[in-house]
């Protein structure tokens, strides 16, 4: 197979790390200070609890802890960490270690009613004769295509603007060469795989290849996590044994289901790559020289909609009259109990529930584990409430315009966001997704062809100039549910922008006190329709502008995170705070001066970890009397970090930091 | 105009061309103003060579679209991303900014949008004859003309070029073709530059569909 992709990025990795001891001695020390730089920055004005004037999240697509550093040492000193490595899972070559059956997955018996921690009874392990399921290529491209990534030629790549011009060949690597949903024989061993965890290296595949997805939804994570208390432990106090992945994905779903509405994604949950083997090697570089969190976790069971929604708003969102209302959905609700003569088929795999209701399918199993935890966690579902669990549009286009009911669109929500905190002390925030500009045009012409139904595929294919437009996320952008932000055309134009923008902002010193940067679909790293090393170019190319802009390179945290682990399988403890959450441990990179030293951090935290950073260091309130803000910082157990002993809590980041010290640390350089 | 005359009226246009611009080469500016007469974007620019056109326009800053009605080309440029792609209906302003037979320009107007995907067998343009009225030194015709997507214009084309030398939308935006030089227009202006690659966006579609980027509507239960 031909691989010839992943040169640009990989040359300058590979610099930078022969050029990092120079680096390291080239250190700037400055003094700490906490009051305003001098300059025009207009969030220099804002009063700050730290030296932090600026943070950037950025949000991937799709990759779970153990997923990227399962095999990752950390650098710093005496830094330990808890993945699959340290585990003795894996060992640092990516093969089974000594306590690979840690890491062992089950099937279950089929059962009368949807569950979540399945009886031991009906347990088995899969093993030989009964293979686990098996990796395939499920939505991965096949070969390079013409008009669509992984393009045939670089000219054609081009499309896309958010990467640097030398990274652009990224987008041009990366096919299969396989048929769609097939055994992913790329993959060493595949087809006779054990029953564990597989790395996705070999001559045939690397962090450089688009991979089968998996199915990732709110009811199918909580089965896969298998939790009960009944298998709770002193170092496990909420049971969940991560053990049913590659069972649910392989079951869930009817038989004659095709993969693009249903699921064949088998066995893609176990699949890790190895960091030291330079696997995502710009992640690796910036946890080697940052700060990296080992129990940082998708703060929503499932998908993207719902954990972009939590990190926006520390809630769930709820189906809605539009005016604040909670009301009933007129479909869309979920089932998830097994059809008849089926071992785990969903009747019903949709997107709402009211879990204030045990009579609903699906809610009680939940509820009732919730309830049972060893400490105060409430399901926290309102009376009459139907909340959405799975990716359901925003109730309005990228342009302002509420979208008609015909399209099932979650109606204008009244949820508040932390843009509203922040609008509320006059503090500077903009969420920049990718290909937005695009796609607010292309709402504008779809709006104008169908108000009763715009379509923005049919305005991108009548207008291909502004046809990446469709790459933007519209249920990544927690603001773009909100009636607050969107049904006011000045907020919707002071807060909603592109990637260009926060590349300007950066460069021109106008960057918001808080950006939020969502890359578009090309560059998310999204499993089949991305791929890791394609996010870590857009993410090269905002930390390559803010490198250049010193002055704001020092006053500003990135943190990089992902929005779900995507169904990847992983090893780390879960504290479940309420019916939604939380799930598997996602990556959180925390880059400033103040988090540097390749150290590593274990406090307990989601999502809505970050919207307690912002709060504390800019002096807001919780959004709500019922967001997850609320939750206080963990304590925990010297011996073990990463269960808190207050549960339920979360922490606010702020120990990440040392702020008696600034270390001026070179990106990747 | 059902499609088959649509059609037919298309092969015509392809055939023959309005007499009286031939060989009116030329470049101008592309000035955008408000209803104040106050500039509202940086000028334009725009090349005219043999019924060819090249339109800059900075709405689309390094990039330029290029109709050829002759040929049912309309193509938007990206030279930066060495790439182009059918114009479709990526500017309002590219199917009017054409050559065209003062007497009757919603021939040549239907023609390009039938190129682009304006315009379609349920929907044409629909010109009415204003008034002949001179805009400074240049001789025009004015029309009230409504596009296929509904969209009303007031249209003022210099007589002896052929072309429309001021668009006033009803929003009250007005483009004016100014600064007119009148002198042939290299050929390369008008070329696809080689090793140009094409670019379509069903496959774009059709990748992005496969993320979580996408969502379909919701199935019933």
């Amino acid at each position: 197979m031909h691989r010839n992709g992943a040169a640009p990025l990989r040359w300058r990795l590979k610099l930078a790390l022969r050029t990092s001891a120079i680096a390291l001695a080239s250190f700037t020390f400055v003094s700490v200070s906490y009051s305003a730089n001098t300059a025009s920055d207009p969030a220099d004005h804002f009063k700050t609890a730290t030296p932090i004037k600026h943070v950037i999240i950025l949000i991937g697509e799709n990759r779970g802890f153990d997923h990227t550093f399962g095999v990752y040492k950390p650098k710093g000193k005496k830094q330990t960490i808890s993945n699959i490595l340290s585990k003795g899972i894996v060992n640092e070559d990516g093969s089974q270690g000594p306590n690979f059956a840690q890491a062992q997955q089950f099937q279950v018996s089929a059962q009368p009613n949807y569950y979540i921690g399945a009886p031991d009874s009906s347990k088995t392990l899969y093993g030989a004769g009964n293979l686990m399921p098996q990796p395939n290529t499920n939505g991965a491209p096949s070969a390079q295509s013409a008009t669509g990534a992984p393009f045939q030629t670089v000219a054609q790549a081009s499309v896309e603007p958010d990467i640097e011009a030398e990274n652009v060949s990224l987008l041009t690597t990366g096919a299969t060469g396989l048929p769609a949903d097939v055994l992913d024989t790329r993959i060493p061993n595949a087809g006779n795989l054990p029953n564990g965890p597989f790395v996705l290296q070999g001559p045939d595949i690397s962090d450089d290849d688009y991979t089968g997805d998996m199915t990732h939804r709110f009811y199918q994570a909580w089965q896969q996590s298998d939790c009960s208390i009944a298998n709770a432990s002193k170092t496990n106090p909420s049971g969940c044994l991560n053990d049913l992945f590659p069972f649910v994905m392989a079951t869930y779903a009817p038989p004659n289901f095709t993969a693009k509405t249903g699921n064949f994604s088998q066995g893609n949950e176990m699949g890790f790559y190895d960091a030291e083997q330079e696997q995502a090697s710009l992640l690796k570089t910036l946890a080697d020289r940052f700060t990296l969190s080992d129990n940082f976790h998708q703060s929503f069971q499932g998908g993207t909609g719902a954990n972009h929604f939590m990190f926006g708003t520390g809630d769930a969102g709820f189906w809605s009259d539009g005016n604040g209302n909670a009301i009933t959905p007129p479909s869309n609700i979920a089932n998830p109990n097994p059809k008849a003569n089926t071992v785990n088929a969903y009747t019903a795999d949709n997107n709402f529930s009211n879990c204030s209701d045990v009579t609903q399918p699906g809610v009680e199993p939940i509820v009732d584990y919730i309830e049972s935890l060893p400490y105060p966690a409430e399901p926290n579902c309102v009376e009459n409430h139907y909340y959405m669990l799975d990716n359901t549009n925003p109730g309005f286009l990228p342009n302002g315009t509420v979208v008609p009911a015909v399209q099932g669109a979650l109606p204008p929500s009244p949820v508040r966001t932390i843009g509203d905190g922040l609008n509320e002390k006059n503090i500077s925030w903009a969420y920049f997704g990718g290909s937005f500009n695009d796609a607010v045009i292309l709402s504008n012409e779809a709006v104008a062809a169908n108000p009763a139904n715009p379509n923005l595929t049919t305005a991108a294919l009548a207008d291909p100039a502004h046809a990446l437009g469709v790459a933007y996320c519209q249920i990544c952008n927690p603001f773009q549910y909100a009636s607050s932000i969107m049904g006011d055309p000045a907020q919707r134009a002071a807060h909603l922008k592109d990637t260009s923008d926060l590349i300007t902002d950066i460069k021109a010193n106008t960057l918001p006190a808080v950006s939020v940067g969502k890359p578009d679909g090309l560059l998310d790293g999204h499993p089949s329709s991305s791929k890791i090393d394609l996010f870590e170019a857009y993410v090269q190319n905002i930390l390559d502008a803010l490198e250049a802009n010193q002055k704001l390179k020092a006053e500003t945290v990135v943190f990089i995170t992902w929005d779900e682990a995507g169904g990847y399988w992983d090893s780390g403890y879960i504290q479940p705070l309420d019916f939604f959450g939380d799930g598997p441990r996602i990556p959180l990179l925390i880059l400033s001066p103040y988090s540097t030293g390749g150290m590593v951090v274990h406090s307990y935290g989601d999502h809505v970890s970050l919207l307690k950073f912002i709060e504390r260091n800019w002096g807001l309130q919780p959004l709500t009397d019922r967001s997850r803000d609320n939750l206080p910082n963990p304590t925990a157990k010297k011996n073990d970090p990463y269960v808190p002993t207050n549960a339920p809590a979360l922490d606010d980041l702020f120990e990440a930091f040392d702020f008696s010290q600034a270390v001026n640390q070179p990106y990747t350089n | 105009m059902n499609f088959c005359i649509a059609a037919l009226f298309c092969t015509a246009f392809l055939i023959s061309v309005p007499d009286a611009t031939a060989g009116q080469d030329f470049s101008a500016t592309v000035a955008t103003t408000n209803e104040k007469g106050e500039p509202v974007a940086t000028p334009g620019r725009v090349l005219i060579a043999d019924h060819k056109v090249r339109l800059e326009l900075p709405d689309f800053p390094n990039a330029y679209f290029l109709v050829d009605p002759p040929s049912g080309i309309a193509y938007f440029v990206k030279p930066t991303r060495r790439v182009f792609m059918d114009a479709r209906q990526s500017s309002a302003l590219a199917p009017i900014l054409i050559v065209v037979d003062p007497d009757e320009p919603c021939q040549q107007w239907q023609a390009v949008a039938l190129i682009t995907g304006f315009g379609s067998e349920a929907h044409s343009w629909q010109c009415r004859r204003l008034e002949l009225a001179w805009l400074g030194a240049r001789d025009t015709v004015r029309y009230q003309a409504i596009a296929p997507d509904a969209r009303s214009y007031d249209v003022w084309i210099d007589r002896a070029l052929g072309f429309p030398i001021r668009v006033r939308a009803v929003v009250g935006v007005t483009v004016d073709i100014t600064d007119i030089v009148e002198a042939p227009q290299p050929e390369t202006a008008f070329e696809i530059p080689a090793g140009f690659s094409k670019f379509d966006p069903q496959g774009l579609i059709d990748r992005v569909k496969r993320s979580d980027v996408w969502v379909e509507q919701p199935h019933s239960q």
